[in-house]
């Protein structure tokens, strides 16, 4: 069957993005991690790893594969001092989320996809406090957590401008986009 | 050519989906494993952060810089408020300094009569702060020393003026350090001048707890704490920081300045072994007083080796490992 092999060989743009797409997370994860502020007092960096591939799988859901997702998730969570597979497991629920909803917000404005992931982000927050008392380990306090949410919507545009502008990974018109309808 | 475009979004959705409960369940996996402080784990996260740790690098610099931009105009504009406060600060230190040459040398005269050798026991090494952990979730640096330059588990680390925190993973090139503010930190203190034991716990605030205190009748305000040594992982007599109080309790103000981490010393240190018991494991136990006067003693049970193997470090004071380790 032809077919078969075909589906799973990729096209060689969608390569390409996707190893860009890479790339910019771990650019993400490494600014992340620089030691700008380093105690309690000081903001907490917000999620940038999040906001690249967030707003990369709504403009090109197939450019974001779920290993890759994974890879970059689990490689911040152990490089930070991150619950390991924590931040991983969020990362990857609220990524497929937003592919779910990548077709319609292809076609919405901006505000919308600023709102949906506002309200994503914030479900994550809520299940990683869960997640940790599930756990019996001490989650962090609610307003760490809300200042860093806070901090990441407020790096939303930067990231649009860098992943749609810089990147040029746009939503695709035409044979592509009409495909994930 | 419809068709095929459908059938490969159909492959295409199912392959996702599998993968998708394969990453859940690696995540499901990780995280018990990071629960359960898997050793294997410990190594991983160190083996990643090593092969980072250039990377890491080369970020910093620039985000550092654009940091101490922002800073630097902070300060300017409280420049004045700044000035007084450290005049008012010169003219404390100058009647310290003249207490300090005064105690130097009647500790120099003390030593001299005493005849008192110092053995230098303490080596260190320095370095950067190449990452922190960014997030709510802890307290905790990257530095870029590791197991090459004679780093190890435990390692005491400290800034110009006092304690920072401990090393809890040590990579190659690479070292991981729990600051005193995260929520797993337990330092064995002492608090000067009454000498009363204490444990210092992080909690995610600028200034830690201080609990279990013998005697809290003892403690004030404005006392300094240290580490007391007790469990033989840190040092005994770092600087720590001021008892304050607050609220309920007493907490403690860090002479350290955990804010702006840029350099930090790690403590090569290692504590005399000390025998605390006789040799019972080794050889048939010597009848003790007691035994002499009680039952008959069973040849069987005084050789047995496995008999006292825990107790054998019963008496020596405060040797508790807990005290000073413990994370998650």
């Amino acid at each position: 069957m032809r077919g078969w092999i075909d589906a799973l060989v990729p096209e060689s743009g969608q390569v390409w993005r996707a190893l860009l797409v890479g790339l910019a997370g771990l650019v993400a994860i490494t600014v992340e991690m620089a030691p700008v502020g380093t105690g309690p007092v000081a903001l907490p960096s917000p999620d940038l790893l999040l906001l690249v591939l967030g707003v990369a799988v709504v403009r090109r859901p197939d450019c974001v594969p779920v290993p890759m997702v994974l890879a970059l998730g689990l490689t911040r969570d152990m490089v930070g001092d991150m619950p390991v597979g924590l931040g991983a497991l969020t990362l990857t629920a609220a990524i497929e989320i937003l592919r779910a909803r990548a077709p319609a917000l292809a076609r919405s404005s901006l505000v919308v996809e600023a709102i949906t992931l506002a309200s994503v982000t914030l479900a994550m927050l809520v299940a990683q406090i869960l997640l940790m008392l599930i756990m019996l380990a001490q989650p962090p306090y609610i307003m760490a957590l809300v200042r860093q949410w806070v901090l990441t919507l407020a790096f939303w545009p930067l990231a649009v401008f860098a992943i749609r502008g810089v990147m040029g990974i746009r939503t695709a018109s035409g044979p592509v986009g009409a495909r994930e309808r | 050519m419809a068709r095929a475009r459908d059938e490969r979004r159909e492959l295409e959705k199912r392959v996702r989906s599998v993968l998708l409960v394969l990453s859940v369940l690696v995540c499901l996996i990780a995280m018990g494993l990071w629960r359960a402080d898997n050793p294997r784990l410990v190594q991983l996260r160190m083996a990643v952060a090593d092969t980072l740790a250039p990377g890491l690098g080369w970020t910093a610099g620039p985000v550092e810089a654009l940091s101490a931009m922002v800073r630097d105009f902070e300060n300017f504009t409280d420049v004045y408020a700044q000035n007084r406060e450290l005049r008012r600060e010169i003219e404390r230190l100058r009647g310290w300094r003249a207490e300090a040459r005064a105690l130097e040398e009647r500790n120099a005269q003390l030593g001299a009569l005493m005849n008192v050798r110092l053995a230098p026991r303490l080596a260190f090494v320095t370095g950067d702060v190449i990452a922190d952990s960014g997030g709510p979730f802890s307290e905790s640096v990257l530095v870029n020393v590791g197991e090459r330059d004679g780093v190890s588990e435990g390692s005491a680390a400290v800034d110009g003026s006092g304690l920072v925190g401990r090393v809890v993973g040590v990579g190659e090139r690479s070292s991981r350090l729990m600051l005193l503010t995260d929520f797993s930190s337990r330092i064995a203190v002492t608090i000067q001048p009454s000498g009363r034991r204490a444990i210092m716990v992080g909690d995610a605030t600028a200034a830690p707890r201080l609990d279990f205190i013998d005697d809290t009748e003892d403690v004030s305000p404005g006392n300094t704490v240290e580490t007391s040594g007790a469990g033989g992982v840190l040092p005994p007599r770092l600087p720590i920081g001021r008892v304050i109080a607050v609220g309920d309790g007493q907490r403690v103000a860090l002479n350290s300045d955990l804010e702006r981490l840029e350099f930090v010393r790690l403590l090569r240190y290692r504590p005399d072994r000390q025998i605390d018991s006789s040799g019972r494991i080794l050889g048939p136990r010597r009848p003790s007083p007691g035994a002499e006067l009680g039952a008959e003693v069973r040849p069987g049970a005084e050789t047995s080796p496995v008999a006292t193997p825990g107790r054998s470090r019963g008496p020596s004071p405060g040797a508790s490992p807990v005290l000073d380790g413990g994370r998650g």
